[in-house]
């Protein structure tokens, strides 16, 4: 099963080697790229959810308020609103989970072709599909007197340095914002789980950082080019919270996307909802404009 | 559901990262297979028989007659006392920092055994002890990177094909390099010493002849794909597998006498038996190739399901395989057909693991304590790290546990 994905891997990366004149780098670096630009409308896919859920978060918020003693009746709202919204709930989840099988081919095809043990080779017999490709192994692994199958030396020790700062990057990128105190100013658990997503991001870069120095030197140019395409990824969101970057603390709230960017038409939708709504609260307060301002 | 799914994508990462941790870093241990092979150690008058066995980062020696542990023994050749837990004293040796031994040790004298593990570190084990006279070991001089193959003891110089590129020649005496054929990629197998000359396979698709004393290259030849075995010197020539799909006779002066093209890649190293050339593929089939003959093909079988990576072993009228597939398969040396047990069945053991090892075929002496000829086969299976049948019938007759 598992070799569904291995094998054309393996095979596409040993044409694109050919291909490059024979360098593992550059046929790395391309089978990287070309695989995550197939994987472009799942990560859209993702983001989409992402942050239509999160644009969803001030209503649902209200509704845990609002029924917070009756758990049914709050799923039934919940499921009421996503339906409402067209949003799927776990719509981000399962690009995610289609997502993971690839990225582990990638970086076990990767670990094959450089084929660093002799167990690694023999697995690597029988996985071309493409006759003629098996006479090109092993792969030609030493760039500039630096062996790819091996853990950085000399001037490839730049490598880990980039793993961690590229895997800091995307992964501060990734941290949702937090959404604002609730009325009764306790941290709502979208918080919670932001500070835990939080504390992960922070030690994660680091630790991949850590590890890169015991990674072979191949793997290590590919964390660094699938975070590079990852950062270019959410960089392109015109919601991405920069500041986060910098930040080793706790997540600062997002810019609403009033101030930062337009909106798309599902937070129109959910902002005029929100106006309608004021609206009513004020009638039902027996409130007048004026006084409301005041 | 926000937190529920930031829940998940923490798991999701962790996952990812735990399945990146598993497979990286520089070979841990349990990615390789065990190296045996027999080897004979001496006390006073007497000489004993053991299968030794290199496996992750240990060296065993083991009792061919009953599969246990071979005793360390003293100076009036007796077993040593106990360990104090009860525990009999076997030989048994351990590298420093965990490194693996992808290959076996040589013998250095009678007395010395010459290891070297994948990081290079070289061990000169003492036999009666199963330590090393050099403590923690010394490092190659030189040179950084790997070592998967089998050193080779010329008298003072030990040659060394190395993981990453070169056979070196280190000459133990000033613990210097001699000298270093320089080759395109790894040489992963020990090189054949004849008459002066080293011949050796790398994993950049040639095969060199080169000086034992001096180094010099005598010769270089394209063999069209990468090699990881020995050749086999037979009557003058060399024969050698490649991952071309090919098998070669190459002459002692370096030129292409025969090729045969099998099915996948060929690994071990072929055998030779009354003529009759024995190989296996990667994908389970044998060949048996007439070599008076140009490498005519006499029979094919597929054999095995999966990979058949080491030498097929030759004994009167048959031929025994191991394969990936968990199974030992017992063919007719004739045809390849398999052989028949008492009960009319093809003699085939499963076994709990893969076969990646060399199979051992024990004959009875009268110093081994073997009552009848013996298959031992290796698995990766450190429960049942060796398993040993009677040659005849396929009778289990012992396991040894890798402790």
């Amino acid at each position: 099963m598992w070799d569904l994905i291995l094998n054309p891997f393996i095979t596409v990366l040993t044409l694109l080697y050919t291909a490059l004149g024979n360098s593992a780098v550059l046929a790395i670096v391309l089978f990287t790229v070309l695989i995550r630009v197939i994987m472009l409308p799942l990560t859209a896919q993702q983001m989409k959810s992402s942050k239509a859920m999160s644009a969803l978060q001030p209503e649902l918020q209200e509704l845990q308020k609002k029924y917070k003693n009756d758990r049914e009746k709050l799923a039934q709202e919940q499921m009421a609103l996503y339906r409402k919204h067209g949003v799927n709930p776990v719509g981000g989840c399962l690009p995610l989970f289609i997502q993971l099988p690839i990225w582990i081919g990638l970086y076990q095809a990767i670990n094959h072709a450089l084929a660093a043990t002799p167990l690694q080779l023999l697995d690597l017999g029988g996985r071309f599909l493409v006759g003629g490709l098996d006479r090109l192994v092993p792969l030609n692994n030493v760039v500039a007197g630096i062996d790819l199958t091996q853990p950085p030396q000399s001037w490839a020790l730049i490598l880990p340095v980039l793993v961690l700062i590229t895997s800091w990057v995307q992964s501060k990128m990734m941290t949702p914002p937090p959404m604002p105190k609730s009325d009764d100013g306790e941290p709502s658990a979208t918080n919670q789980a932001a500070a835990m997503t939080q504390s992960m991001t922070t030690i994660m870069p680091v630790m991949m950082g850590m590890f890169s120095l015991s990674f072979s030197v191949g793997l290590s140019i590919y964390f660094v080019v699938s975070n590079a395409i990852s950062i270019i990824q959410y960089s392109r969101n015109p919601n991405t919270n920069w500041k986060n970057i910098l930040s080793f603390g706790p997540p600062k709230p997002a810019v609403t996307s009033t101030s930062a960017s337009p909106r798309t038409p599902l937070e129109e939708k959910i902002a005029a909802r929100k106006d309608k709504s004021n609206k009513v609260s004020v009638i039902e307060g027996k409130a007048t404009p004026k006084k409301a301002t005041k | 559901m926000a937190s529920l799914l930031s829940r998940r994508s923490i798991l999701g990462t962790a996952f990812v990262f735990i399945l990146l941790l598993a497979a990286c870093g520089p070979a841990p241990l349990g990615v390789g297979w065990p190296a045996i092979s027999l080897a004979n150690t001496t006390c006073g008058e007497n000489t004993y028989q053991h299968v030794i066995v290199a496996f992750n980062d240990r060296v065993v020696l083991v009792d061919p007659a009953d599969g246990s542990g071979s005793a360390l023994l003293n100076n009036e050749c007796e077993p040593r006392p106990p360990e104090a837990d009860g525990r009999a004293k076997v030989w048994d040796f351990r590298g420093t920092g965990q490194n693996q031994f992808f290959a076996l040790p040589s013998t250095l004298d009678e007395q010395t055994l010459i290891a070297m593990n994948y990081a290079q570190r070289i061990y000169e084990i003492d036999t009666a002890t199963a330590r090393a006279n050099n403590g923690e070991g010394s490092a190659l001089p030189e040179r950084t990177g790997h070592a998967v193959a089998q050193p080779l003891v010329n008298g003072d110089l030990i040659y060394f094909g190395l993981a990453n590129k070169d056979l070196v020649a280190w000459n133990r005496a000033d613990n210097t390099l001699a000298w270093a054929v320089p080759t395109a990629h790894g040489v992963w197998a020990s090189p054949l010493l004849y008459e002066g000359v080293l011949y050796f396979t790398s994993l950049d698709h040639n095969m060199y002849a080169a000086d034992a004393a001096s180094g010099e290259l005598i010769w270089k030849l394209d063999i069209e794909g990468a090699a990881a075995s020995t050749p086999l010197l037979h009557d003058g020539i060399l024969y050698v597998g490649s991952f071309a799909r090919k098998i070669f006779a190459i002459s002692l002066e370096g030129e292409k006498l025969a090729e045969y093209t099998t099915i996948d890649w060929v690994w071990g190293t072929p055998a030779i038996h009354e003529n009759v050339l024995y190989a296996a593929d990667l994908v389970g089939n044998v060949y048996a190739l007439d070599i008076t003959n140009n490498l005519s093909q006499i029979w094919q079988q597929k054999v095995a399901t999966r990979a058949i990576r080491a030498t097929p072993v030759v004994y009167e009228d048959r031929v025994i395989v191991g394969s990936r597939d968990q199974r030992i398969y017992w063919l007719n040396r004739d045809d390849g057909t398999p052989v028949q047990d008492g009960e009319g069945q093809p003699l085939v053991r499963e076994v709990p693991s893969e076969v990646l090892s060399d199979v051992l075929v024990i004959e009875p002496t009268e110093t081994n304590g073997v009552d009848e000829t013996l298959v031992v086969v290796a698995t990766l299976n450190p429960a049942e790290l060796l398993i040993a049948y009677s040659l005849e019938q396929g009778e289990l007759k012992w396991t040894y546990r890798y402790q």
